[in-house]
């Protein structure tokens, strides 16, 4: 296997003056830097004005050549870089250049219907967790096999959009006509192959385009194009060597591809040193679209969908596709921005207590691990639609389902990181929401931390709507401080805050006492009479539900000044003795804690 | 003005004579050089196509292609699951899967011994399923025996039966009571060889799985799963004891999975019973993360580390996790319907892993264990690329 490039290699090129025009200390850490593709040769500007470091100059741009060298397509703010790439495992480095996306158009649509697919692919748009997905790249492909009715169709596709272009025909004089309208844009050409080679060398020469070499399931063949193209100077090279789909032909298509990235990286193979393109579109080969019934044309482009992923996993640079459904586009442009992604950054975010918007002491209190992807989630779904506060668990950077599953994330490390986070202090109740997916710790967090835990959704963009429909305080009995059977009854709602601020301030003020809760669905007691839905009825089948008589042997229940007008029916058809205490909760912790029984 | 209209006359033919013989030679030319660059510069104002011999010289070289070989000094092992009669069993078909020299699919360097595995995941609870799903399933979900027999029409290569019933999520129920359960299912199902699952739980699984491992004496079912986190000797042992394979479950950490097969063969557990699950993960949810480590643990076995050599298992069905696969049209209308969506992302979550090394593949939608299979298909038959047929791409009519 071919190595890298070390530090060290580029540094006995370099000046070695240390003069720090390049931004960097030292020469060492300028060669560390362009190594790391941080920073450009250009950089070193004694390289480029003393004639003495002119063949160092010569050996340094050699040496960081990628072996599968860069290809620009297109010009400006829309043009994309394709290839450029060192390894075949990203593991090992990363990859660079995310593979192109390029929808076809034909020549012989009809114009409103062509004019409407550039729209749709120059306006494609996906917004994901922060990341925009976009195409990248019109191909424009001659049915008609007529020169002017090629460039009359690339010319509407050229008002129409500003995406770089491929124009593809076998037929030389086709893509003149077509270069002729499009060559400000820099397209990329398709296809020098054995019979035409010579032909389309020159037009990539005479326009300075790039220009795919096309030798299908023919190694051999491609390489000698590719060494004439070289040879003539041809310095823009894109590689088709045939996209096969069916039985024994894919595994052709992958075989293919992968000798030569091998080839290029790790056997030093110059001419196959330029970027792939695949084309998942030949599923639709031999096809009349007319004739195409709508199952015939799902199951071609869930097929081409899974053949765009296949060929980005084995080294694609570049994809023409024919398939402009989002739902078959969705997944190998998710699958190409995963695959694509740096790994030498860590996927993990600091733990500790953040802010989801603007929450207060009142806002419930989210937890979740501190692997990137859920994190960025989490915050991106919750954001905007409610305030809360979510506590990050240090996981090691992995996701809740394999934390809980590998004891990363435990009863014990969410009660220690909210204790970290000082979480009594920040909040006034005492509730705290876990993923669906941790719904196993509730029991032990639960007598771990005397926090009331709620089992959220198992998918992060049910939170807002979990907050709403059911994030209150369950029905039933709540002992403060170890409350015998002498200790007061109060009643409350399941409104969050109205519970807990006579909850946690009985237990602060170490007042043993009894609650139950009346299932107001997080009504404050005042919303829910206002709504007709307390009366002594409803307490009755409450205090009956919840067990409480089994509790106490006492029969007297405190409620608030709420409850004032509804005593007597409560009394009446509970059989239990009611106290009318005080509205605001300070004052009622005075008044169960004089309370006599 | 005529004068002008000469040079770029004169331009134009000087273009002319770059193309033919890529140089130019301007003899008994009498011109004053400034003059000429200017008018000649809007075509010629590109990088020259420079320097280099001209196209028209040139000759296509046969040029040979030597195929760009690779040995690797390691090779993954066989495990074997199910057993026919003859080997203590009762199964009519067993699975082998490993066996690779070579990473997987480079058929150039290796053909691969023995092609991936899709098993078809069936729970001993009505588990909540995404729609897509469940509408295949609906009738079937009270009953695991039922759910099995189903799963086999859409013929998978095996079938896993997950105990999560015995989770005290989801009724608790003992390791006694499951390991009936798989008696049972064991009796009524031979076709196919059947792992067996736990809930996950980290307390209860080892206890579970043993009891399961003892009821199925010498059927070489796979333990699933041992992990750092559970009482993975256990586990172990009752593989040894009874005769099975363990699936080794670790967390998108290579020197854990190491560790924990490090830790399994000191229990007396053979290399051969081991399969690796490093856990997968959706497309879109850290799917990178998981395609690196399996990436990264078959080279790392292929070029000698001895502790790596097992195949590899993937539970595919996390793609359901990914809210591209299942959120209702109504919910995300520009996602198209989550009845193509759906399967696709399984699919592709599924068959991205297969490129990365899973040797084993745990899935749950019908027709992506329908595309798996395909595709893997294709990619083990020795049937030739019609070469002939290409550029019809380029002329189609759709």
């Amino acid at each position: 296997m071919s190595e890298r490039v070390k530090p060290l290699d580029v540094y006995r090129l370099l000046p070695g003056t240390n003069c720090k025009e390049c931004g960097y200390d030292s020469c060492m850490a300028f060669a560390y830097k362009l190594i790391q593709r941080e920073a450009k040769l250009e950089q070193c500007k004694p390289l480029f004005t003393d004639p003495k470091y002119e063949s160092a100059r010569k050996k340094l741009e050699e040496l960081l050549t990628p072996p599968v060298r860069p290809v620009v397509i297109g010009v400006g703010d829309n043009a994309v870089t394709i290839g450029g790439e060192e390894v075949m495992y990203r593991h090992e480095l990363t990859f660079y250049n995310p593979t192109v996306f390029a929808i076809d158009v034909h020549d012989e649509m009809p114009e409103d219907e062509l004019i409407a697919r550039v729209k749709r692919i120059s306006e494609f748009k996906i917004e994901r967790v922060g990341q925009v997905y976009r195409l990248d790249a019109i191909a424009v492909r001659c049915t008609s096999g007529n020169p002017a009715k090629f460039a009359e169709c690339v010319r509407k596709v050229v008002e129409n959009s500003q995406l770089p272009l491929i124009l593809c025909s076998l037929d030389p004089k086709v893509l003149e006509a077509g270069l002729e309208v499009a060559k400000e844009r820099k397209p990329l050409i398709y296809a020098a192959t054995k019979d035409n080679w010579k032909e389309v060398g020159k037009l990539a020469q005479k326009y300075n385009v790039p220009v795919v070499v096309s030798a299908p399931g023919d190694i051999s063949t491609l390489k000698s194009i590719v060494r004439a193209f070289m040879k003539a100077g041809i310095k823009e090279i894109v590689l088709d060597p045939g996209t096969f789909f069916g039985e024994g032909q894919l595994a052709d298509t992958l075989d293919i591809f992968t000798m030569i990235r091998r080839a290029a990286i790790e056997k030093g193979d110059k001419e196959l040193g330029w970027p792939l393109l695949g084309i998942p579109a030949v599923v639709w080969a031999g096809k009349d679209g007319a004739s195409l019934s709508e199952a015939e044309k799902i199951e071609l482009a869930f097929m081409e969908s899974i053949l765009c992923s296949m060929l980005i996993e084995r080294f694609a640079d570049i994809l023409i596709i024919h398939t402009l459904d989002t739902w078959s586009l969705l997944a190998p442009l998710t699958l190409r921005q995963d695959i694509y992604t740096d790994p030498r950054i860590h996927p993990a975010v600091e733990p500790g207590l953040k802010k989801l918007g603007n929450p207060n002491e009142w806002s419930p209190v989210l937890v979740t691990c501190n692997f990137a992807i859920t994190y960025h989630l989490v915050r991106n779904d919750v954001e905007g639609k409610a305030d809360a506060w979510l506590l990050v668990v240090d996981t090691g950077g992995i996701n809740v389902e394999s934390a809980v599953a590998g004891g990363t994330m435990t009863a014990d490390s969410i009660a220690e990181a909210m204790k970290e986070a000082g979480l009594e202090k920040v909040v006034k109740h005492r509730a705290i929401i876990i993923p669906g997916l941790a719904a196993r710790l509730k029991g032990e967090l639960e007598d771990a931390t005397g926090w009331d835990v709620h089992v959220g959704p198992r998918d992060s963009a049910g939170i807002p709507e979990f907050l709403r429909k059911s994030y209150w305080v369950r029905e039933g009995v709540y002992g403060v401080k170890s409350p015998s059977e002498n200790a007061p009854v109060v009643l409350t709602s399941s409104n969050i805050k109205e519970h807990y601020s006579l909850r946690v301030p009985l237990a602060e003020a170490n007042v043993s006492a009894w609650i139950v809760v009346l299932g107001t669905k997080g009504k404050t007691l005042e919303e829910a009479i206002k709504d007709g839905e307390v009366s002594g009825d409803a307490v009755a089948q409450c205090l009956d539900r919840t067990g409480i008589a089994n509790l106490v042997k006492h029969r007297k229940l405190i409620v608030s000044e709420d409850l004032k007008d509804l005593a007597s029916d409560i009394a009446s058809k509970t059989g239990w003795e009611v106290a009318v205490g005080p509205k605001e909760p300070e004052k009622m912790v005075d008044f169960v804690k004089n309370f006599k029984i | 003005m005529s004068g002008e209209e000469e040079i770029r006359r004169l331009g134009k033919t000087i273009l002319e004579i770059l193309e033919k013989f890529g140089e130019l030679e301007l003899e008994n030319v009498e011109i004053e050089a400034e003059e000429l660059v200017l008018n000649i510069l809007p075509t010629l104002a590109r990088p020259p196509a420079a320097p280099g011999v001209s196209l028209e010289e040139l000759t296509l070289e046969t040029v040979p292609f030597e195929i760009p070989r690779e040995e690797f000094p390691g090779e993954i092992v066989e495990v074997q699951i199910g057993a026919t009669k003859s080997e203590g069993g009762s199964r009519k078909k067993v699975i082998k899967i490993g066996g690779e020299k070579a990473p997987p699919f480079y058929r150039f360097d290796y053909p691969m011994k023995n092609k991936p595995v899709v098993s078809m995941d069936v729970f001993d609870y009505p588990i909540r399923l995404p729609k897509p799903i469940r509408q295949h399933f609906e009738d079937v979900l009270e009953d695991p025996i039922a759910w099995a027999k189903k799963a086999l029409e859409f013929e998978p290569d095996l079938i896993t039966l997950h105990l999560i019933s015995t989770s005290p999520e989801y009724g608790d129920k003992s390791p006694k009571e499951a390991a009936k359960l798989v008696e049972e299912i064991y009796q009524q199902i031979k076709d196919v060889p059947i792992i067996i699952g736990g809930s996950g739980d980290n307390k209860k699984d080892p206890l579970v799985l043993e009891a399961a491992a003892e009821v199925i004496e010498g059927e070489r079912t796979a333990l699933s799963t041992a992990s750092l986190a559970n009482d993975y000797a256990r586990i172990a042992r009752a593989a040894v004891e009874y005769g099975h394979n363990v699936i080794a479950l670790s967390f998108i950490d290579f020197p854990g999975a190491k560790e924990l097969n490090n830790r399994l063969m000191g229990e007396g557990l053979p290399k051969d019973r081991i399969i690796m699950d490093p856990t997968s993960a959706a497309v879109g949810y850290g799917y990178q993360y998981a395609f690196s480590v399996f990436e990264r643990i078959r080279l790392a076995a292929l070029k000698g580390e001895e502790l790596l050599q097992m195949p590899i298992s993937g539970g595919i069905t996390n793609a359901w996790a990914a809210r591209e696969a299942w959120l209702s049209q109504k919910k995300a209308p520009e996602w198209g319907p989550p009845e193509y969506r759906g399967p696709l992302w399984e699919a592709t979550t599924g068959i991205g892993l297969m490129l990365a090394g899973c040797d084993l593949l745990m899935m749950l939608h019908p027709a992506a264990v329908k595309i798996v299979k395909t595709i893997r298909d294709f990619l083990i038959s020795d049937k030739k690329a019609e070469v002939s047929m290409f550029y019809n791409w380029v002329s189609m009519k759709v």
